[in-house]
């Protein structure tokens, strides 16, 4: 098992990076939605 | 060149659970990557027989031997099944195996999350090829779906292969997340990010390079799934929506070339200095490259666009960006060469292929130029000249960086040695089949024949178009040589050591294959090559005396 | 790789399809240009790679001697980087200066209003042309002057596709929602064959395009028929 300090260290980058690619597709949906629309 | 493994007897806890449920339940990286193994090259393997029956119908004019309908849907599928079935995955199948070795770590940052990648890829595997029997037939309008026409397509396939996609989006992404967690926090002491590996470099500029595009992607075929499906308009010309939706792809599929291509070039680096016996030329000039080819990479989307009607400043920018992408292209390339010069060489298998792949990807790098210009793009794009350009950029990849990374870690991977006369034999029929196939597509595209054609009625396209076919099958032979090289030697090879080849990172410290913890304990680690610096202490020791 | 030496030889045979107007003419200088560069690139640095692989081969009975350990060059890099880099520079210049010439008609050229369908082109002719509102009589078959700068206004009413006539210039997509622009003039007369370029469905690969260039004089001719029609 690994040591706590790195466990969190590593769920930390993992949810920042998932949310920086959560928010880049919403990103292409709203630019497609502007350009659709606006 | 060989050295004994470095890990304490087995006991039996160090021994691998055997059966294949312990393989369906595993979340040990090593197993894993091995099940990547067998799933990509599987899908190569398909992929390829697409190919063989695209070559098969274009062996002569006027020919018949599959309808339009159905040649549309092997083109389709054969990119699609190349880029993301193939070799996209494979490189994560090697940077699953080998990263938390080359590291020093014990396994991934998630394991249980790395499992789920694989399950993802061959489920998003399963759903898109589910399309060849039902809802109407695969898709048919090209790896790139471009609407409208993607959008009319009939039948479920584009569905499927957009559903297919989104679940091997999903797997990409999380396996990019899960490597670069290990790489940035997984590191054993003394692993600086300067001294690490040029393959693990390369797999997390590979994983930063998904996590920015992938997202992009899959809004964008989010948003065909629901003009085909849920009366939106997202892509209706009147807005131009054909345009929005070729900026968004190529957004993606640019960089993806890169996401391909650099680990394949890290697969490079890895092999020429063990085989020239010699350090790795300009390390950091090296990983300043791979930084500068993955940063470029995002800017220069439009090149695929010249001929949709951009303004003149736009396609400037567009070709000053793509030239720009040679420079540190071309500084890999004359450091390998550099990494050679005066160095004593060894023709074992891996490094044929490595070689190979320096000359034959500079073609592909060279025939860029042309497209950059894009005055000239304006004439080859969309013709066989770019068919040819990137089979020489992306087909070199899997057929020789990843073919030669095969060679290279099969012994680590397996405990056996493949037999070194028949890899030679398979890969000079590769080099001859590889050529013969792509060579001859320049001077069809500069004589005016187009892409995606399911037949073609100009006599003078013949004897190339015969070249070519011919060549694919040659070329399939040798992959098959090799396939079953690798499979025979499963059974018959010889025992492999710790490090056949004399190499120079941690991988090659542990036994073949390394038990499931990996390292008993580790070398101290001063260089990029803790091997290198603990043979030469030894022999130093050795002269000297105790 | 010797054997793929051959690209010079091959390279003599694979320039533009007969380039028959000034936007192709420019583009096979460009061409020419790139080639150039690409050929000595590929001969100096694949004659570099082919050399290192074999001169400095183990052969059998060499000593087992490590050669030096050498890391790298700043200034070899650093000349490396900036060379290519000055190569690129001086290509873009040289095809910067030439892409008026392919993409820009002259003011005064003849329009052509283009529609692309599935599965093939039709023409109408715009100003300047001596017919304008009508159609070829032929309507796929593109009928123009020799000698005569034709501007295309391309447009498609259902998918994408790509007009190319690879003797005559560049080609340019058709895209539904827009109109493109396209240019060529044709310096000798003959009948010159292209096809759609852009995939766009099952009958892509027969979706011909043919431009029947005549001399000035059979062109007064047919636009006084098309005329009277």
């Amino acid at each position: 098992m690994l040591d706590k300090p790195t466990a969190n260290r590593n769920l930390a980058l993992a949810l920042k990076l998932g949310i920086f690619a959560a928010l880049l597709f919403a990103a292409t949906l709203l630019v497609g939605v502007l350009v659709r629309y606006g | 060149m060989a050295t004994e493994a470095h890990t304490a007897p087995h006991a039996a806890s160090a021994r691998p659970a055997t059966g294949a449920w312990s393989w369906v339940t595993t979340v040990d990286h090593k197993r894993i990557g091995i099940m990547y193994l067998y799933t990509t090259f599987f899908f190569f393997a398909v992929g390829g027989l697409m190919a063989l029956a695209i070559r098969l119908q274009l062996e002569h004019a006027n020919n018949q031997v599959v309808s339009a309908e159905s040649y549309d849907r092997l083109f389709t599928m054969h990119g699609t099944t190349m880029i993301f079935l193939f070799v996209v995955p494979v490189m994560a199948a090697f940077g699953n195996y080998l990263v938390p070795l080359q590291i020093g770590a014990r396994d991934m940052a998630f394991p249980r999350l790395n499992a789920a990648s694989f399950w993802l890829l061959l489920f998003g595997g399963m759903v898109m090829y589910s399309s060849f029997l039902w809802g109407g037939g695969a898709a048919d309008a090209g790896w790139t779906a471009y609407p409208p026409l993607s959008v009319l397509s009939p039948g479920h396939g584009l569905d499927l292969w957009i559903v297919g996609l989104h679940i091997l989006g999903i797997s990409s992404l999380i396996g990019a997340i899960n490597f670069i967690c290990t790489i940035h926090n997984m590191r054993a002491p003394g692993m600086r990010l300067t001294r690490m590996p040029l393959f693990t470099w390369a797999i997390d500029v590979y994983s930063i390079m998904i996590v920015i595009a992938g997202p992009v992607l899959a809004g964008a075929l989010t948003m065909l799934l629901m003009d085909r499906n849920y009366g939106t308009s997202f892509y209706q010309p009147a807005t131009h929506g054909p345009i929005l939706y070729q900026h968004l792809f190529w957004f993606y599929s640019h960089p993806v070339v890169y996401v391909m291509a650099l680990p394949g070039f890290g697969m490079i680096s890895e092999i020429v200095p063990v085989f020239s016996r010699k350090p790795l030329f300009g390390y950091k000039a090296l990983v300043y490259s791979i930084v500068a080819i993955a940063f470029l990479g995002f800017l220069v989307w439009g090149h695929h666009m010249f001929a949709v009607g951009f303004s003149t400043p736009l396609q400037i920018w567009f070709m000053i960006a793509s030239m720009a992408i040679g420079v540190p292209t071309g500084v890999k390339i004359f450091n390998w060469i550099g990494t050679m010069w005066m160095g004593r060489i060894r023709f074992e298998p891996p490094m044929l292929y490595a070689v190979a792949f320096i000359g034959l990807f500079m073609i592909g790098g060279l025939s860029g130029i042309f497209l950059a210009a894009f005055p000239i793009d304006l004439y080859v794009t969309d013709s066989y000249f770019v068919v040819a350009h990137f089979h020489y950029v992306l087909g070199t990849v899997p057929v020789f960086a990843v073919l030669g990374g095969l060679h290279y870690w099969y012994p680590k991977m397996s405990g056996r040695m493949l037999d070194r006369a028949l890899a030679v034999r398979a890969f000079w029929i590769i080099f001859i089949g590889f050529n013969m196939t792509f060579f001859p597509m320049h001077d069809l595209g500069l004589s005016g024949m187009p892409r995606r054609v399911s037949t073609y009625t100009n006599n003078a396209w013949d004897t190339a178009n015969l070249i070519s076919t011919i060549g694919a099958f040659v070329l399939g032979t040798g992959v098959l040589m090799v396939l079953w090289n690798c499979i025979h030697s499963l059974r018959v090879g010889r025992i492999a050591p710790a490090d056949p080849w004399g190499a120079n990172s941690l991988e090659w410290y542990t036994s073949s294959p390394p038990p499931p913890h990996n390292f008993d304990e580790l070398p101290p680690i001063r260089s990029e090559r803790p091997l290198y610096d603990l043979r030469r202490e030894a022999a130093a020791t050795a002269v000297t005396g105790d | 790789m010797l054997a793929f030496g051959a690209a010079p030889a091959a390279a003599d045979t694979a320039t533009f399809q007969h380039p028959a107007g000034p936007a192709s003419h420019a583009m096979d200088d460009i061409y020419r240009a790139v080639l150039g560069v690409t050929m000595t690139i590929f001969v100096l640095v694949g004659g570099w790679l082919l050399y290192s692989a074999l001169r400095f081969r183990v052969k059998r009975g060499d000593p087992d001697i490590e050669p030096p350990q050498v890391h790298g060059s700043t200034r070899l890099e650093l000349g490396w980087t900036l060379a290519p880099v000055l190569v690129l520079v001086a290509l873009s210049a040289y095809t910067l200066a030439n892409v008026g010439t392919v993409k820009d008609a002259p003011g005064n050229a003849m329009v052509v209003n283009v529609k692309a369908q599935q599965f093939s082109f039709t023409y109408l002719y715009g100003a300047n042309s001596g017919a304008s509102g009508k159609a070829p009589s032929t309507p796929s078959r593109l009928v123009v002057p020799v000698h005569t700068p034709v501007k295309l206004y391309v447009r498609s009413i259902d998918v994408n596709h790509d007009w190319w006539v690879p003797a005559l210039g560049p080609k340019i997509d058709a895209i539904p929602g827009q109109t493109n622009t396209d240019w060529f003039e044709a310096d000798e007369t003959g009948t010159f064959t292209g096809q759609c370029a852009e995939f766009c469905g099952l009958g892509h690969a027969t979706m011909t395009i043919t431009v029947k260039v005549v001399s000035k004089a059979d062109w007064n001719a047919y636009t006084a028929k098309l005329q009277r029609t």
